[in-house]
C-alpha cells in the first residue's frame, strides 16, 4: 500500500469519527469536520464544472480549438447570455437576465413536454389502466393499484368539498397515501442504514486493515 | 412495571445509537450469514443481461457519489464482472460531477481485477475496443438526448482525454439506439429522466440499480415494465452479487452481501423498539386517560 493511500485512508477515518462525534451531542470537532466536508466539496465541485463544462465546452472551442477546427464564434452568444445571468447581482443591469432565463424555460419546457407525455405520463396511464389478469393475482392486485390511484387522485381534487362520498373515498386515498410514505420510509431507514455499515465496513477494512496489514 | 415504561420511553438518544452501533458491528465482526433470497426485480434486471449476445454493448451510467457507494459502488462491480464475463462491450459515463472518478475507479478495478494468483481475470479486454469511460457531462437530458444523436459528439474526448472518433468501438456503435441495454447506477433522481429521454425514444430497454431512498417511488416504473429490473439499495446489490456469484468471482464474500447480517439485525432493532414504544406509549396514554379514584 502506498504512503498516498495509507495517508489517505487515515484522513478519512479521522473525519468519519468527527462527524460521528455528533451523535454525542454537538461539538467544535464536528463542526470543523463539517466545514472541510463543505470546503471539499464546493472545490471538488467547482474544478469539475470548470473543466468539464466552463473550459471545455465555452473557452477551449474559441481560445484552444483542436487542430484543423477553426474557432467556435457563435459560442459568443450563449457566452453573453450567459454572462447575463450573472448581472442579476448588479440591481441596475438585472432586467438582462430575463432574456437568458426566457431562452432556457422556453428551450426546456419545449424539450421535456412531448418527451415527458410520450414517455412518462402515457406510458403510467396505459400501465394504470391494463386489463385483469392473467391469473387472479394479478387481476386483484391491477385492482387494488387502480382504486389507490383513483381514491388519491380525488383526495386531491380540491374543487368539490371533501364531504360526502367523495369524503369518503379521499379518505380511503389518505389510507394509501399513509401505505406509500410507510414504505418510502422503510426504505429511508434501509438506506441510512447500509450507509452506516459502509462506513463500518471502511474503519474495520480498510482503516483497521491497513493498521494490521 | 411504570417505572420500566418510563425509562425506555424517556431514553437518552445515544443509548439507542449505541445499540445500533453494536447491531452493525458484531454481524460484521462475527458473520451468521443469514439466507436471503433474491427478488423478482433483481431477477429480471439480471436475466436481461445474461440474455444479451456476446459483442452487445450496454450503456451504464454511474450517476451516484461517494455518500453511496455501500449501496451503488457494491452493484457496480457486480454488474461490470457480468458483462465482461458474458463478453458484454461497455460504454460507461456518468451525469454526476462525484460519479466522474467512481466511475472511473468501478471500470478500472473490474476490468484489470486479479484473481488470488495475480492472474487478471479478463486478460483480452481492451480499452476503447471492449469498453470505455467517457466520463461526467453537464446537461443532464441535454446529454440523454445528445447521445441519441451521436455519442462521439456529445462526448468528443473521454475521461482522460482521449479523441473518442478515434476509439474503435465507437466505429460501430455511433449512438444510444446502437447498445442493446441501459442500465442506470444511480442515487439521484436520473432513472426517471433515462426513461422518458432515452430509454422510451430510442426503444432501448433499461433497468435501474437506486439507492434504497428511491425505491419506493420507482416501482410504478417497474410495474409499467418502463425499467425491466429494479436492483433497490444494498439489499437489491447484494441479491445481485448472489446471482452474479461474485463470491466465486472475487474470492471473497463481496461488501453487500457481507454488510446484509448487520442489516437485518438494525432492522429487527428498530422494529422491535418500534413495537415496545408504541406498546408503552398507548398505554401509558389509557393511564392518563383514566379517571382518577376519589376516595
Amino acid at each position: 500500500m502506498s504512503v498516498a493511500t495509507l495517508l489517505g485512508i487515515w484522513i478519512a477515518a479521522a473525519l468519519t469519527f468527527m462527524i460521528f462525534s455528533f451523535l454525542y451531542k454537538d461539538n467544535p470537532v464536528y463542526k470543523l469536520g463539517e466545514h472541510i466536508f463543505l470546503g471539499i466539496s464546493l472545490g471538488y465541485g467547482w474544478c469539475i464544472y470548470y473543466w468539464n463544462d466552463i473550459f471545455s465546452n465555452a473557452i477551449a472551442p474559441l481560445v484552444y480549438p483542436e487542430e484543423g477546427d477553426a474557432r467556435n464564434w457563435i459560442l459568443i452568444i450563449p457566452i453573453v447570455l450567459g454572462a447575463f445571468i450573472l448581472l442579476r447581482v448588479i440591481p441596475r443591469f438585472a432586467w438582462l437576465s430575463r432574456y437568458s432565463f426566457a431562452l432556457l424555460i422556453a428551450g426546456y419546457a419545449g424539450l421535456a413536454v412531448p418527451n415527458e407525455i410520450a414517455g412518462r405520463f402515457l406510458p403510467q396511464l396505459v400501465a394504470t389502466m391494463a386489463p385483469f389478469g392473467p391469473t387472479w393475482v394479478h387481476a386483484v392486485t391491477q385492482l387494488v393499484l387502480l382504486v389507490g390511484v383513483f381514491c388519491t387522485v380525488v383526495f386531491f381534487f380540491f374543487s368539490l368539498e371533501h364531504r360526502g362520498a367523495v369524503g369518503q373515498i379521499g379518505r380511503v386515498g389518505v389510507v394509501f397515501i399513509m401505505v406509500a410514505f410507510g414504505a418510502a420510509f422503510g426504505y429511508t431507514v434501509m438506506a441510512r442504514v447500509s450507509l452506516l455499515i459502509g462506513r463500518f465496513q471502511f474503519l474495520l477494512y480498510d482503516w483497521i486493515g491497513s493498521m494490521t496489514g | 412495571m411504570d417505572r420500566l415504561a418510563s425509562i425506555i420511553l424517556n431514553l437518552d438518544r445515544r443509548i439507542i445509537y449505541f445499540i445500533v452501533f453494536l447491531c452493525v458491528l458484531i454481524p460484521l465482526l462475527h458473520p451468521l450469514q443469514l439466507p436471503f433470497t433474491p427478488t423478482q426485480e433483481v431477477r429480471d434486471a439480471f436475466n436481461d443481461i445474461e440474455a444479451l449476445e456476446p459483442g452487445n454493448v450496454v450503456m451504464i451510467s454511474c450517476d451516484f457519489g461517494p455518500s453511496t457507494i455501500p449501496e451503488n459502488y457494491t452493484m457496480l462491480q457486480a454488474l461490470l464482472h457480468q458483462c465482461f464475463r458474458k463478453d458484454l462491450r461497455v460504454i460507461a459515463l456518468t451525469l454526476v460531477p462525484a460519479g466522474a472518478a467512481l466511475g472511473s475507479r468501478g471500470l478500472r478495478e473490474a476490468a484489470e481485477f486479479e484473481d488470488t494468483q495475480g492472474n487478471r481475470l479478463y486478460p483480452d479486454l481492451e480499452y476503447g475496443r471492449d469498453y470505455v469511460y467517457l466520463g461526467y457531462k453537464p446537461g443532464g437530458t441535454a446529454v440523454m438526448l445528445s447521445i441519441g444523436q451521436s455519442f462521439t459528439d456529445a462526448f468528443p474526448r473521454d475521461h482522460e482525454n482521449r479523441v473518442t472518433s478515434d476509439l474503435p468501438i465507437f466505429k460501430e456503435i455511433t449512438a444510444l439506439a446502437d447498445c442493446s441495454y441501459i442500465f442506470d447506477v444511480a442515487s439521484v433522481g436520473y432513472p426517471e429522466y433515462w426513461v422518458s429521454y432515452a430509454s422510451e425514444r430510442e426503444n432501448v430497454p433499461l433497468s435501474v440499480n437506486c439507492t434504497a431512498v428511491s425505491a419506493a417511488q420507482y416501482y410504478p416504473y417497474y410495474a409499467s415494465r418502463q425499467f425491466r429490473g429494479l436492483v433497490g439499495g444494498m439489499k437489491g446489490a447484494a441479491e445481485y452479487e448472489d446471482l452474479v456469484g461474485m463470491e466465486a468471482i472475487i474470492g471473497r464474500i463481496p461488501d453487500a452481501t457481507k454488510g446484509m447480517d448487520a442489516q437485518s439485525a438494525v432492522h429487527l432493532f428498530i422494529v422491535l423498539a418500534i413495537i415496545i414504544a408504541n406498546i408503552l406509549y398507548i398505554r401509558q396514554g389509557r393511564q392518563e386517560q383514566r379517571p382518577e379514584v376519589i376516595s
